[in-house]
């Protein structure tokens, strides 16, 4: 079957993509840090960073459409996780509703809590959509490895992105062929074949993964690994990382300011 | 002649105890092309998996006049490459490149090494230029030359396939038998095409139920349609013998 790429867009030619993926991995850590510690009163420190965010959007010549739409898809499992936040912060009622017997009431506190936890996941994920869609998975998993984080991690995100599309894939086969077969009934009949279908893809995932083992070892695999490494920090990277750095330090600075 | 692997009284059960190969002996000199055929289940990948150690055979395979041990695996591994019948299973890597230099790397090239050994493989194959793709884009005729680059990158002296044309159109089948046809190395084939076998293997060895019911020359093996027919195999022959009798029963 065919696939979309994770990694869209990421062979385009920008001053954002010809960075190196560590400035880039190291630039959305501290951006998605500062975001997560602003406090939830200081609107205008949003704003300066989606100003941030957008702007480096624009230079990476990424479809601003194309962002806006993923960024989309992160909403609804926030609200999710967010939604109860207005009913349990104390602080001047804004309404309040009966449930049954009980009575609940909306603050004002609870609500502003709300509005930050989305600009906050609404950011973060603007910038991993930014960082994805001008590095390719490969060049990201190497920066990865060059900052340090364990081989054995890089290796099971290395393997993740490999076969996930062929997961996807056995998965739709696994739907055609249940489809064909007329699936329906109860309820409870169909969550059985659901849960036998996921027991087998298991199964298969798990043989898949002997297999591929087997394949290392038959190319010489004795559970070290070696990689040919080869990222080079420029002076673009430089200039950037300055700009970017200075630009968040400074924000963050004026958004502790305005807590005390 | 130089024999490179040498078989003697192997079996090997499966881990729930369900035989897989019994009494095998075998020889193959160097040069050779050999084929493997017999039915699902006959034990063709298992025999395989002990050519190069991934399963241990305790001694009864032995490659170039030696037994494998841990000692001498990887060098083995080198010189007799083995590639699995699922490309999906053989490329694990993000990239075509990162995955054809996996080889190389195990075996501790240096770098530029490395660099010459995957740009040859991937020329050897016809895919010069494929280094940055991402192998879940290619094709499956695409992924199965990668596939068989991933190993020759390690220039081994034996290759040894697993149902090379398996799931393949007829053109990328024939691609694939006129170009492992043109790779100087000696060869090990297990398959159920009976085209390939007699496009690229001068001998036949005959496998059902664990055992080794036949070995000889492919036009010998190729002509007893009764030993076909009776281990699951019908010769390619026996297409037009087919179409004659469904022309005849049509009308």
């Amino acid at each position: 079957m065919k696939h979309s790429f994770l990694d869209r867009y990421s062979d385009r030619d920008s001053f954002i993509h010809q960075l190196d993926p560590r400035t880039k991995l190291a630039a959305i850590f501290l951006f998605i840090l500062a975001v997560a510690l602003t406090a939830p009163t200081v609107w205008p420190v949003f704003l300066v960073y989606f100003i941030i965010v957008a702007a480096v959007i624009a230079l990476s010549r990424v479809p601003v459409l194309y962002v806006l739409k993923r960024s989309l898809v992160i909403i609804p499992f926030v609200l999710l996780i967010a939604v109860f936040m207005p009913f349990f912060r104390e602080g001047e009622v804004a309404g309040s509703f009966n449930i049954w017997a009980w009575r609940v009431s909306v603050t004002y506190n609870g609500l502003q809590l709300l509005g930050a936890i989305l600009a906050k996941a609404w950011l973060s994920i603007l910038g991993l959509i930014l960082l994805t869609s001008t590095t390719p998975i490969a060049d990201l998993l190497k920066g990865l490895e060059q900052l340090r984080l364990p081989r054995v991690m890089v290796m099971i995100l290395s393997f993740m992105y490999r076969y996930i599309f062929v997961l996807t894939d056995e998965v739709m086969r696994m739907k055609q062929a249940r489809d064909s077969r007329n699936f329906g009934g109860k309820r409870l009949w169909q969550l059985k074949t659901i849960g036998n279908m996921t027991g087998t893809l298991f199964i298969r995932s798990y043989e898949r993964g002997e297999r591929v083992y087997a394949a290392m070892l038959a190319r010489g695999y004795d559970g070290q690994s070696r990689t040919l490494l080869h990222l080079s920090f420029r002076l673009p990277d430089l200039f950037f990382s300055i700009a970017f750095g200075a630009l968040i330090i400074v924000t963050c600075i004026f958004n502790f300011l305005h807590q005390v | 002649m130089d024999e490179i692997i040498r078989i003697e009284n192997l079996s090997y059960a499966y881990p729930d105890g369900q035989p897989a190969l019994a009494d095998i002996n075998l020889s193959i000199n160097r040069g050779e092309s050999v084929a493997f055929i017999g039915p699902n289940g006959a034990g063709k990948s298992t025999l395989l998996l002990h050519l190069n150690g991934i399963i241990h055979s305790e001694g009864k395979v032995k490659v170039f006049s030696e037994s494998i041990t841990e000692k001498n695996l990887k060098e083995v591994r080198r010189r007799i490459g083995l590639v699995f019948q699922n490309p999906d299973d053989q490329l694990f890597s993000a990239t075509v490149f990162d995955d054809i230099a996996f080889g190389p790397l195990n075996l501790g090239y240096a770098e530029a090494e490395v660099r010459q050994a995957v740009t040859s493989a991937l020329e050897k194959v016809g895919m010069a230029g494929f280094e940055r793709r991402s192998c879940h884009h290619l094709s499956l005729g695409e992924k199965k030359r990668i596939a068989i680059a991933t190993i020759l990158s390690m220039s081994p002296e034996v290759l040894v396939l697993d149902e090379p044309t398996s799931n393949l159109d007829p053109r990328g089948k024939w691609r694939l038998i006129e170009l492992l046809g043109k790779l100087p190395v000696t060869r090990i084939i297990a398959t159920h095409d009976l085209g390939l076998v007699v496009a690229l293997c001068n001998r036949v060895v005959v496998l059902d139920g664990g055992c080794i019911v036949a070995d000889d020359t492919t036009e010998i093996i190729m002509n007893n349609p009764s030993l076909l027919e009776a281990h699951g195999l019908s010769r390619p022959a026996g297409l037009k013998a087919a179409l004659e009798s469904a022309t005849q029963a049509r009308g």
